[in-house]
């Protein structure tokens, strides 16, 4: 008698724990996933992907550079000038060839 | 400064003091204060309140623009200024924040103007003020005029790209 009512006992048991084991969404499914942010920071996003190395971002920047160096001396032709074919020099700096 | 008869002129010819004459520009070089800054030391960044107008005496002054690269902000130099540059305008132009970052390239002397004592003496003295605010006008222009062009040649390049990309 008593067995029987443990017997039953552990099974509803065992019931109810993979019941509930199997209503919990696993780590990597859909459900598991944080809802993402309807408007995404583009800092945040940013952030998140990878970042190239270090040295790769100075020497972008440093090109960067360079060729505002370039354009600015153009600009500045033209300004002393306010010819339209002043603009119309091509630029040296391998950002934009 | 000597000028033709040889005395000393205190105020360096600066683009903001042109038309001036000697009397005026000292009276409003004595309205500022000179400050030293050791190479690489920062004299105002973007975006912050414009507290003084500066006119270079020595020394070399990197412009520079926050550009977000790889998710982070850095400092791209746009523009460098040198002796008697005034630099820093926005100290006198709504809505008075800095348009720009200011770093010295080597050891610099800036003289520094408050908006307060220069429109006070502007408006005690409205014939140099008039001339001070045209010099500011040309000053202004001048970047104006030179980012427009850059801007336009930027935005050429990109309907010359579109185009192949059409073709």
């Amino acid at each position: 008698m008593f067995l029987t009512i443990g017997l039953i006992g552990l099974a509803i048991l065992a019931v109810g724990c993979a019941v509930f084991v199997g209503l919990a969404p696993s780590p990597g499914s859909p459900e598991a996933r944080p809802e993402p942010a309807r408007e995404p920071s583009r800092f945040f996003v940013a952030r998140a992907e990878p970042r190239p190395p270090e040295d790769l971002v100075d020497a972008l920047l440093r090109d960067l550079e360079a060729h505002i160096r370039e354009e600015g001396r153009i600009a500045e032709g033209f300004a002393a000038r306010m010819n339209l074919e002043t603009l119309r020099a091509r630029p040296r700096s391998a950002w934009v060839n | 400064m000597a000028d033709a008869q040889g005395s000393q002129d205190s105020a360096p010819p600066s683009d903001l003091f042109v038309g001036l004459s000697r009397e005026e520009r000292e009276h409003l070089w004595d309205l500022g204060r000179s400050r030293t800054l050791a190479a690489g030391e920062r004299l105002f960044s973007f975006g912050e309140d414009a507290a003084y107008l500066y006119v270079i005496e020595r020394g070399l002054v990197a412009l520079a623009l926050p550009i977000e690269v790889a998710g982070e902000t850095r400092d791209v130099v746009v523009e460098e200024q040198g002796p008697f540059a005034a630099i820093g305008w926005s100290a006198l132009v709504p809505p008075h924040r800095y348009t720009l970052s200011a770093v010295a390239r080597e050891q610099t002397v800036a003289r520094a103007f408050s908006p307060g004592s220069l429109t006070s003496h502007i408006e005690a003295h409205p014939e140099a003020g008039w001339r001070v605010f045209r010099n500011l006008c040309a000053i202004v222009g001048r970047r104006l005029v030179k980012v427009e062009a850059m801007w336009m040649r930027e935005v050429s390049r990109a309907a010359e790209a579109r185009l192949r990309g059409l073709r």
